[in-house]
């Protein structure tokens, strides 16, 4: 565990991806906002703005203002001068650096047919830096510890989401009372273990790994070839992915996922909930509070969320085992 | 003794060049195929070749060189400032200075585009200098050898 130790705090690690102008800028930043740093967005032609998890501040200063010039060497530094090794990432508008940063990308988006074969001309990015907090998932876990099967992390953009569900991969993977699950991890967007030069950036435990790989086929391809009892997956939703969650669950698999949503009501207008929670994969489903990070707000049974025939929603009263309806 | 001497440095002059591009091209090949099926990163696969002198200190110093520019072009044309003596004429340090400024700065196949067009500008140099130092080189080693044989035969 010292290797997790020695490791640079994620804010020194972002620094080194900064060009010299910025470098020197976000290094006056005082100690209270570099540790409660979140964002840094840079838009071209505007003053920075830092985002910290209690408020956002705009630097002050004309050197604070990105150039275009600014913005291409800091996205070549982000990509070590190597594009083409994130061509995939930046084509669905993202990199995730060494460390589990990940960058947003606005730009010019060059389209061939319907899909996107370029971007010209970044305009902002968006950096995202990731942080590890030991036991965040502390509550979480003894909750959904004993009569596991399955649980969907609801929580709002920047809530904690995915730092969450790596300690949860950590603390599964490390329980002994639960003879040591095997989890699998299926990190789609290099942001849960962050695997790079072969090596995790987090601690995860005594988890595997699927890195880069879309969350349907790693979810297939770890019940085949990893035999695993828990698989982790970040922000699911598609039908691919519904249907995936299913197969996994036909073999005996408890999947632990997230998906965005600011509270129950908004959760269940969300078109993508309905295959999800059809598959009956998630007994639990867990509403973190926004505000304060790490903290469960609601936990609802699935047998709960279908008792509670909310608003214009109607759900069949029935159980788990059969499928809900939703109007 | 001079004689030899200098027809054998006329000759090391041809030598260092052919060497020089007949590694220059393994090295496109090798960078080609790495972003071809690995896409690693570009100082990944720079401190990762291995090659012999003279490749081998251009490609160290451009590494050396990232670490302090944070500029891949500026990090390529100062490896190529300090090693001016590569043997190779001002085109061919050309095609190779401009390869680097267009390296690790777009999509997969634009870099395999790039690799390829610049294996095709510079193998033509590789052909003409090894015909020079068939000709040329082994030329100027018998005139050295000869006229420093002529010299001291009058001297005699």
């Amino acid at each position: 565990m010292a290797e997790f130790n020695e490791k640079k705090d994620g804010f020194d690690r972002v620094i080194e991806f900064m060009n010299s102008k910025f470098k020197k800028l976000l290094k006056n930043l005082s100690k209270e906002k570099k540790d409660f740093l979140q964002e840094i967005r840079i838009r071209a032609g505007m003053p920075t703005v830092i985002v910290c998890s209690n408020n956002s501040f705009i630097l002050d200063g004309s050197e604070s203002v990105a150039t275009p010039v600014d913005i291409k060497e800091i996205f070549n530094l982000l990509c070590g001068y190597s594009v083409y090794s994130f061509e995939n990432q930046i084509k669905k508008g993202f990199i995730t650096i060494d460390g589990g940063h990940r960058i947003g990308l606005c730009g010019e988006y060059v389209f061939s047919g319907d899909k996107i074969s370029a971007v010209n001309e970044l305009t902002s990015l968006n950096i995202r830096i990731a942080r590890e907090f030991p036991n965040c998932s502390k509550d979480i876990f003894e909750k959904i510890k004993n009569d596991f099967l399955g649980a969907l992390i609801v929580g709002p953009p920047c809530c904690g989401k995915t730092t969450i569900i790596r300690d949860l991969s950590r603390r599964f993977s490390l329980s002994e009372k639960l003879k040591l699950p095997k989890t699998c991890i299926i990190d789609e967007r290099l942001e849960i273990a962050s695997c790079h030069g072969g090596k995790v950036q987090f601690n995860i435990g005594l988890s595997d790994v699927l890195s880069g790989i879309p969350k349907s086929a790693g979810i297939m391809m770890a019940v085949r070839c990893m035999s695993p009892n828990i698989i982790i997956c970040d922000e699911i939703g598609t039908s691919e992915e519904a249907m995936a969650v299913k197969s996994a669950l036909n073999c005996g698999v408890k999947i632990i996922a997230t998906i965005h949503a600011f509270g129950l009501d908004d959760f269940l207008k969300k078109p993508q909930i309905v295959p999800l929670v059809n598959s009956g994969a998630f007994e639990k489903i867990i509403f973190l509070d926004g505000e304060n990070f790490g903290k469960i707000k609601e936990i609802y049974s699935m047998e709960e969320l279908y008792d509670k025939n909310y608003r214009n929603y109607t759900f069949n009263n029935v159980g788990c085992s059969e499928r809900i309806h939703i109007l | 003794m001079s004689g030899v001497l200098s027809g054998f440095i006329f000759y090391s002059k041809y030598n260092l060049k052919v060497s020089f591009l007949t590694q220059y091209i393994n090295f496109i090949t090798v960078l080609r195929n790495e972003i071809r099926y690995s896409q690693k990163p570009l100082v990944e696969i720079l401190k990762n070749f291995r090659c012999e002198n003279p490749l081998s200190k251009y490609i160290s110093r451009c590494t050396e060189y990232l670490n302090k520019t944070g500029s891949f072009k500026k990090s390529w044309d100062a490896a190529f400032k300090d090693c001016g003596c590569l043997g190779i004429s001002g085109e061919e340090q050309e095609i190779i200075k401009n390869f680097g400024s267009t390296l690790g700065s777009c999509d997969v196949s634009g870099q395999i585009h790039y690799c390829d067009y610049n294996l095709d500008m510079i193998k033509p140099y590789l052909l003409s200098s090894k015909e020079k130092r068939k000709s040329k080189g082994k030329l100027s080693v018998i005139l050295c050898v000869g006229i420093s044989v002529l010299i001291s035969i009058v001297l005699i």
